[in-house]
């Protein structure tokens, strides 16, 4: 009778203990599973918005390549071609006042042409494909502050071969957006652009003597509508894994891009 | 003096009207046929053979670096002239290392193209 | 050695609670934990007095040698209060049936102490509806605590450490309580042996809680300097 009940009672306490650890690691286990589920949607949402940035950047550059070509290629036909007939009526036919209308046709014209070819290649260039980033750069640097007041320099690190096709288009982008920007509201006179391959990053620095943005004025524009092209930027190097800085002094301002290649 | 005959290659017939204008203005310039692309070009050309060919250097089916080529394979004695957008001065040597005789840019004046022509023919 | 050692399980239905009491009242909490701290405190006056009175029973006038309502009221006081804030917690309340549970448990005590027991008595039935009680609450909020999908109560969240004070404690007395006249009528070592588990089950509740009110800290109330200064 007393081990009867001793029994009982020990198997009893040690039944419902072991019940209720059970049931509190049960609680813990299951904590845990969900946290790391939580932690993978979390990944997977990161993923999908990577995917979707990257579908955009894709998606804007097909357009691009499309409109530039339609301007460069059809547009720049017709305008090339009444550049031509214009330029063949002989001007000895003509008085005083139509020499004057002809003249000035010639011009608007050949002004066109220009500012066409300059939209064109602004939005895309075949020379980054067929010659490399840095011919790339330096052909956009020119087409841009030729014929301006701006004076420009590179110094593009050779040792960069390149990186995919994507990469490379991406890189393209921001340095010209970046010089775009410079140019448009910094106010700059003299532009310059260096690039280093720095083990596995290349470094593009932009300095110019204008009113540059620091790194909050960055951090700040890039979340607004109007950003001037700055969410574009941080987009692609967000994607690309990349870093942007801002410095500014009293007499220059540079925006260093670094990205790994 | 004798004629020349010339051909034009290009994918954009408003501008193949364009330099039609343009060559009017020398009597002794006649053009004996238009092509639309490379290929056609070629085939026309193995009718009737000109002294000089302008053509596009873009152009779909064959484009202007293949003619190129090609013509100064099958038609050595024949004159190339590439008329092109591009003023790249790499891009422009490209060209002539496959064989092109001339490149001009395609918002040329008239009176360029002009001169450039007679100095290829004369 | 042996006397430290009799004086740490002879009341160790009070200690516990005063470290748990203090941490309380030293360190500002984040969640409101406000039911637990007066269970706290009732616990602590009513063990407090049932404990002296069974250890020093010589020093108690007559009417008050029996400790028992002390228990009883505790018996009530503790689920109630305990059930209260549970009930508090957002994710119990789809449980109807805790009402349900709470409701009857109400009813069974007055209808216990009204008709059928004294509650100058010991009343193993009280403590068992207590134990049942406690149990149902506590192990439904750990079984919503496993299937509700829904952004659950972090693991630092004082009422995980609750529920385990007292899912622990009362799985441990259940047992005990239920066979407990059996018990001492059997053998003096058995009952030493269960009034000895019965006090550890006690320690183990007091620190969890301890340290469930611990980890719950903001900051603590009383700042090293004066702010006068």
């Amino acid at each position: 009778m007393n081990n009867n009940i001793t029994l009982l009672v020990i198997m009893g306490i040690v039944v419902m203990l072991g019940l209720m650890l059970s049931v509190l690691l049960a609680v813990m286990f299951n904590f845990r599973k969900k946290n790391q589920h939580r932690r993978a949607m979390e990944q997977l949402k990161e993923m999908q918005q990577n995917q979707l940035i990257e579908a955009a950047i894709r998606s804007e550059e097909t357009e691009r390549h499309r409109i530039s070509d339609t301007l460069h290629d059809e547009v720049g036909a017709i305008l090339s071609s009444a550049k031509l007939h214009l330029l063949g009526i002989k001007q000895t036919t003509l008085d005083e006042k139509d020499k004057k209308l002809h003249e000035k046709g010639a011009g608007l014209l050949n002004d066109v042409i220009k500012r066409v070819r300059g939209i064109s290649h602004n939005l895309h260039s075949n020379i980054l494909k067929e010659f490399g980033l840095n011919e790339a750069i330096r052909h956009f640097l020119q087409q841009v502050t030729g014929g301006t007041l701006i004076s420009t320099d590179t110094r593009l690190d050779e040792a960069y071969k390149g990186s995919t096709p994507e990469h490379d288009m991406s890189l393209y982008r921001i340095i010209q957006e970046l010089i775009n920007n410079t140019i448009k509201y910094a106010g700059a006179t003299k532009l310059e652009i260096n690039s280093t391959l720095v083990g596995q990053e290349l470094v593009v620095s932009l300095i110019h003597n204008g009113n540059g943005l620091s790194q909050e004025d960055f951090e700040t524009f890039s979340f607004r509508k109007e950003g001037l092209g700055l969410k574009n930027i941080r987009n692609r190097i967000l994607l690309l894994k990349g870093n942007i800085s801002f410095f500014k002094t009293s007499e220059t301002s540079t925006v260093r891009v670094s990205l790994p290649i | 003096m004798p004629k020349f005959k010339i051909a034009i290659a290009d994918d954009y017939p408003i501008y193949r009207d364009g330099l039609q204008v343009t060559l009017s203005s020398d009597e002794n310039l006649e053009v004996i046929f238009e092509a639309d692309n490379g290929q056609e070009l070629l085939d026309k050309m193995d009718i009737s053979v000109p002294d000089l060919v302008i053509m596009d250097y873009k152009m779909p089916v064959m484009d202007g670096m293949v003619a190129t080529r090609l013509i100064k394979e099958k038609h050595p004695a024949v004159k190339v002239l590439v008329i092109s957008m591009f003023h790249d001065e790499k891009f422009i040597n490209h060209l002539m290392d496959n064989g092109a005789d001339g490149y001009l840019l395609k918002d040329a004046e008239p009176e360029q193209i002009m001169a450039t022509i007679h100095q290829l023919l004369y | 050695m042996y006397t430290y050692y009799r004086l740490f399980l002879n009341w160790s239905e009070v200690w516990p609670l005063i470290i748990a009491l203090l941490i309380f009242v030293f360190f500002k909490q984040r969640e409101n934990i406000t039911i637990i701290f007066w269970l706290l405190v009732i616990s602590l006056l009513l063990h407090t007095v049932a404990t002296y009175i069974s250890l020093f029973t010589y020093r108690v006038p007559e009417p008050y040698k029996n400790n028992n309502i002390l228990y009883n009221l505790l018996a009530i006081i503790k689920p109630v209060m305990a059930g209260l804030y549970l009930l508090k917690l957002k994710q119990l309340q789809q449980y109807k049936y805790l009402k349900i549970v709470f409701l009857l448990f109400l009813l069974f005590t007055l209808f216990n102490f009204l008709f059928i027991e004294s509650i100058f008595t010991y009343s193993s039935s009280m403590v068992l509806a207590q134990s049942a009680f406690l149990l149902i609450f506590t192990l439904t909020f750990f079984l919503d605590a496993m299937i509700d999908d829904e952004i659950p109560l972090p693991l630092s969240h004082p009422a995980y450490f609750i529920c385990t004070a007292i899912g622990l404690s009362e799985s441990i007395n259940f047992f005990i309580n239920l066979f407990i006249f059996q018990v001492f009528k059997t053998s003096y070592e058995l009952s030493v042996l269960t009034m000895n588990i019965s006090s550890y089950a006690f320690i183990i509740y007091g620190l969890i809680l301890a340290t469930g009110i611990f980890l719950n800290r903001e900051k603590p109330r009383f700042s090293p300097f004066s702010q006068s200064i």
